[in-house]
């Protein structure tokens, strides 16, 4: 309080020099009104009075280094002295330190990513302007889509809300270069879309409208990436041709990095050449700015009247489909990820907290020790705010350093948290904010810890203090210390029992049987840019010579690569729905061995061969749970089902069993596969069963496509036990630094309870020396000092239990495959706990159950 | 050494502060006239150094100033003792006469 005062008055030094002028003036005066009494002239009398008082000037700057830098000085002096006293005491400075360290270096890690990714607003101006436009279809149970063309036209044409509307689909292709062919990630977009967000190109410019619509000369944009790494950065790049699936592209201008929308991009390209007329083809993200005048909710009504309006115009290729709005910032930040981000910060905030209390304890012990000191000190009349203010600025102090050593700690998790596979990762940096949070996070953490202290230092009854012998006086506090205590072990038991439970889901999925086997198996990519159903063909006749390659196999998208293609199949003849109800059904286009490079059973009939092409009868395989829902449990082979609208019909030739194509977490769904060899929809991957390593084969089959086609790159090399625990990536991430967490927290707790355990033997190392001496067993003085420490487990374990129960419910949407009240996984959390904290209990007991009775009662 | 010098004279200093604003409130210049009779003119400081002492005391939550008017219908700070600052003059001047005893045990004995 004292120190604000002086930054208050330091803040209104003007006022305090006036006054402090008039003061010294009135001085003057008086002296000169009795200088005039004792019988000089008025200026003998001013003049004596002015050399009475001295030099007004040096005084008055004296005066105010009193006012103005005093404190500093103290503050200096302050920190000195708790400097020197905890270089006296490096045992007690340094667990301090490093308990701080631990909880405030983990707080500001994570805050780093919630700063970076949630914090830091949108690169756009007026970010809260913009919209993420997606179509919903509630009656068939769709409640976020992309949005088809003519919608997206529509909506631009008879909508008033927007200052901007605009499309972009992602996309990627080919770029033919002097060595391999490569593939780019490509955003296509409409020629406002620049204008929409606000952005401005790096370099030249942006799309004309005249360039953004079928049959305009191909142009381009650079990634700033892509013209460094092309063209060196280069300005004379502007009117430069580059060759994209095998059409010359004139480059019109490299674009600022926040063209990506917080991905990374190597290349843009006009999306009105490449548009779908279809209305029921959603494939556009569609982005809009608000009029200032307009709120979302209103625009969502204009929008809901147009869908209508398109409805009623359209039939059945609108029908049910509405418009819903959602501000850009949640589109690119899910809310699954807000809410892992939220996990992980309530659980630094724990261990914070953990951190926290067992600094106080440990404040608490070392002020317990010089309570004798302090009552002396008191005694001899010195100041309680003195003493106070001497703990707070050690504890202060201490924080400090931890904040420190934590931040050290912070900028080493950082450049592992930017590596994380989240949106806005790359902006993950220990900036000025994160920093300023560490120093407040310490500086809170200092005044807290000693709270407990400070408030017992208050209360010193001064009598029992000098009384009191030193051993005695180490006793002060605990019933403080108890309860930081059993707060640390119930908030342990919390973290472990959250951790154990993420490691438990991450188990199970792990176990998960996904219906294929991803071990040993490579996958890569091919996007041919027309139809290339030969191309294909002869492609896996070549390959499936290879050495090592033990079964091969091709397939429009591989399980868990991210993308998803489904379809409507209606059933013909009898079946257990009716003919006009559909069955919503992935599909994948697939070579005859691709089951087996996949490790899916073929269950009954057969699979594709190359007899299956263009000309023979249109068969599917389907998989075991679309049998199911469309047949029960009779014989699905021969049966047949028209897929779309599509007036033909596919005969189901073979079985195979489920297999789980998004993430392990989703069960599998109904699918069906149609023959490679009779067309292929666009890229496809290759599926090598193999033993050899990925970086040995991509080479061979480079060559052996460089034979069939020059100019395709080959892309996405992953194995495929890769692409799964990518599926996993977050869980195992979130688990993992739980797991980390917890560990710390166990750490500390335990250094915490050992503390109180050591200080409250060692103080009756005097009664068990006098047990012992008259003939007691070590185990019958072993008993009652292990008896403190079972009833602080007990009691942190109890209230731990009850905490984790509330905390595992917050986080019921993470967990799969395992209930939030896990019996299994709570009695784990505690029992580890209790084993661990017996263990730290046990070690100060025996060591006093040993004594010497003899060295015991001489102790003291 | 110097150090020590000016700790004690400033502790003087401040004693004299306190020890004249026991009784009543005073402004800078009664303060220094206080001074003057109690030490029977034998310390006579240089008036205008006790402003500096005066906030120092000030800072350190001893002594408290407030404006009012002064006998000669002026307006003038009044400074006057608070709780800490009289227990704090209570222990200066014990410490105080412990010294004085102990000098003079020295210089009868020495």
């Amino acid at each position: 309080m004292r120190w604000l005062r002086k930054i208050f008055a330091y803040a209104q030094r003007s006022r305090l020099e006036t006054e402090m002028a008039a003061e010294m003036e009135h001085h003057i005066e008086l002296q000169t009104e009795l200088n005039l009494k004792a019988g000089m002239t008025p200026a003998e009398a001013r003049a004596e009075a002015r050399r009475q008082f001295g030099n007004a000037a040096s005084i008055q700057e004296r005066a105010r280094e009193v006012r103005h830098w005093v404190w500093l000085e103290d503050f200096r002096r302050d920190l000195e002295q708790a400097a020197r006293s905890l270089r006296q005491s490096p045992g007690f400075t340094a667990t301090a330190v490093v308990t701080l360290a631990l909880g405030i270096g983990a707080n500001a890690a994570i805050f780093s990513v919630v700063n970076a990714v949630l914090l830091r607003p949108l690169a756009y101006p007026q970010p809260e302007q913009l919209m993420h436009l997606l179509e919903n279809n509630l009656p068939r149970k769709v409640t976020e889509f992309s949005v088809s063309y003519p919608n997206y036209a529509d909506w631009k044409a008879r909508s008033r809300s927007w200052a901007g509307l605009c499309a972009t689909r992602d996309d990627s292709v080919n770029l033919l270069t002097a060595g391999d062919p490569e593939r780019l990630v490509a955003l296509r977009f409409t020629a406002d879309f620049p204008a929409t967000f606000g952005l401005r190109p790096a370099l030249g410019r942006g799309f004309l409208p005249q360039e953004d619509v079928k049959g305009a000369a191909p142009v381009a944009m650079l990634s700033v990436g892509l013209w460094r790494r092309l063209y060196h950065a280069d300005p004379e790049v502007l009117g430069r041709k580059l060759t994209l699936d095998g059409v010359p592209h004139t480059v019109v201008g490299v674009a600022a990095p926040d063209f990506g929308l917080e991905r990374e991009v190597d290349i843009f390209l006009p999306l009105g050449p490449h548009i779908n007329e279809r209305r029921s083809y959603h494939e556009l993200a569609v982005y809009g700015r608000l009029r200032p005048e307009v709120s979302r909710d209103q625009a969502a009504a204009e929008l809901a009247a147009i869908a209508r309006q398109i409805e009623q115009e359209n039939g059945e290729d609108s029908a049910g489909w509405n418009v819903s709005l959602r501000p850009l910032f949640d589109s690119l930040v899910t809310s699954d990820y807000r809410r892992v981000l939220g996990l992980l910060f309530a659980a630094v905030g724990l261990l914070l907290l953990i951190a926290c209390s067992n600094f106080s304890s440990l404040l608490l012990v070392r002020a317990s020790s010089r309570t004798r000191e302090l009552a002396i000190r008191t005694a001899l009349g010195g100041g309680g705010g003195r003493l106070l203010r001497q703990l707070l600025t050690e504890s202060v102090f201490l924080a400090g350093l931890g904040g420190g050593a934590g931040s050290l700690l912070a900028m080493w998790a950082v450049e592992f948290l930017r590596t994380l596979d989240s949106p806005r990762a790359a902006k993950i940096t220990m900036d000025g904010r994160v920093l300023a949070f560490a120093c407040l996070v310490s500086l809170a953490a200092g005044v807290l810890a000693a709270a407990g202290p400070a408030w017992r230092a208050t209360r010193l009854d001064v009598q029992r203090g000098l009384k009191e012998n030193s051993a005695g006086a180490l006793g002060g506090g605990r019933r403080l210390r108890n309860a930081l205590i059993i707060g640390q072990l119930a908030l342990s038991i919390v973290l472990l029992a959250t951790a154990g439970l993420m490691l438990r889901t991450l188990c199970h999925l792990g176990r998960a049987d996904l219906g294929f086997r991803p071990e040993q198996v490579v996958t890569m990519r091919i996007a041919p840019t027309h139809d290339a159903t030969g191309l294909f063909t002869a492609l896996l006749e070549r390959v499936r010579d290879l050495p090592g390659v033990v079964a091969l196999g091709a397939t429009s998208g591989p399980p868990m690569g991210g993308g998803r293609t489904a379809a409507h199949v209606f059933p013909v003849g009898p079946a257990l729905r009716p003919a006009t109800e559909a069955l919503q059904a992935e599909w994948r286009v697939v070579s005859a061995d691709c089951f087996k490079a996949l490790g899916v059973p073929l269950l009954r009939g057969r699979s594709f061969s190359t007899g299956d092409g263009e000309n023979a009868p249109k068969v599917i395989v389907v998989s075991q749970a679309f049998a199911r829902l469309m047949w029960g449990e009779e014989d699905p082979l021969g049966r047949q089902v028209s897929v779309g609208s599509g007036k033909t019909y596919s005969t189901v030739v073979g079985v195979v069993g489920d297999v789980r194509t998004h993430d392990p977490a989703t069960p599998p769904e109904p699918a069906f596969y149609m023959s490679l060899y009779r067309g292929v929809p666009g890229a496809m991957t290759l599926v090598l069963r193999t033993q050899r390593e990925a970086q040995e084969l991509v080479p061979l089959v480079r060559a052996q496509l460089k034979g069939l086609d020059p100019t395709l790159p080959i892309f996405e090399v992953r194995s495929l036990t890769d692409l799964v625990s990518g599926q996993l990536a977050t869980s195992r991430l979130v688990a993992g630094l739980l797991a980390g967490f917890a560990a710390v927290a166990l750490l500390l707790a335990m250094v915490g309870l050992y503390g109180v355990m050591a200080q409250a033997t060692s103080q009756r190392t005097r009664e068990t020396g006098i047990r012992l001496a008259l003939g007691a067993q070590r185990l019958d003085v072993l008993r009652p000092l292990m008896a403190e420490g079972a009833r602080l487990i007990m009691a942190g374990s109890v209230l731990g239990l009850g905490l984790a129960v509330v905390a595992a419910q917050l986080i019921r949407s993470l967990l799969h495959g395992i209930a939030p009240t896990d019996p299994l996984t709570l009695a784990g959390a505690m029992s580890l706990l209790a084993g661990i904290a017996l263990f730290a209990c046990w070690l100060p007991a025996r060591r006093t159950a040993q004594v010497d009775p003899l060295i015991a009662l001489r102790a003291e | 050494m110097t150090q020590n010098k000016a700790d004690l004279l400033q502790g003087t200093l401040d004693l004299l502060i306190l020890k004249s604003l026991q009784n009543e409130p005073m402004h800078g210049f009664g303060i220094a006239l206080r001074i003057g009779q109690m030490s029977k003119e034998m310390l006579t400081v240089e008036q205008g150094s006790l402003y500096p002492a005066l906030y120092r005391l000030e800072e350190q939550g001893w002594i408290k100033a407030e404006w009012g008017v002064s006998e000669n219908n002026r307006k003038a700070k009044f400074y006057s003792l608070t709780a800490t600052g009289r227990k704090q003059l209570q222990a200066e001047e014990q410490s105080w006469a412990k010294l004085s005893l102990a000098i003079n045990f020295v210089l009868s004995h020495g």
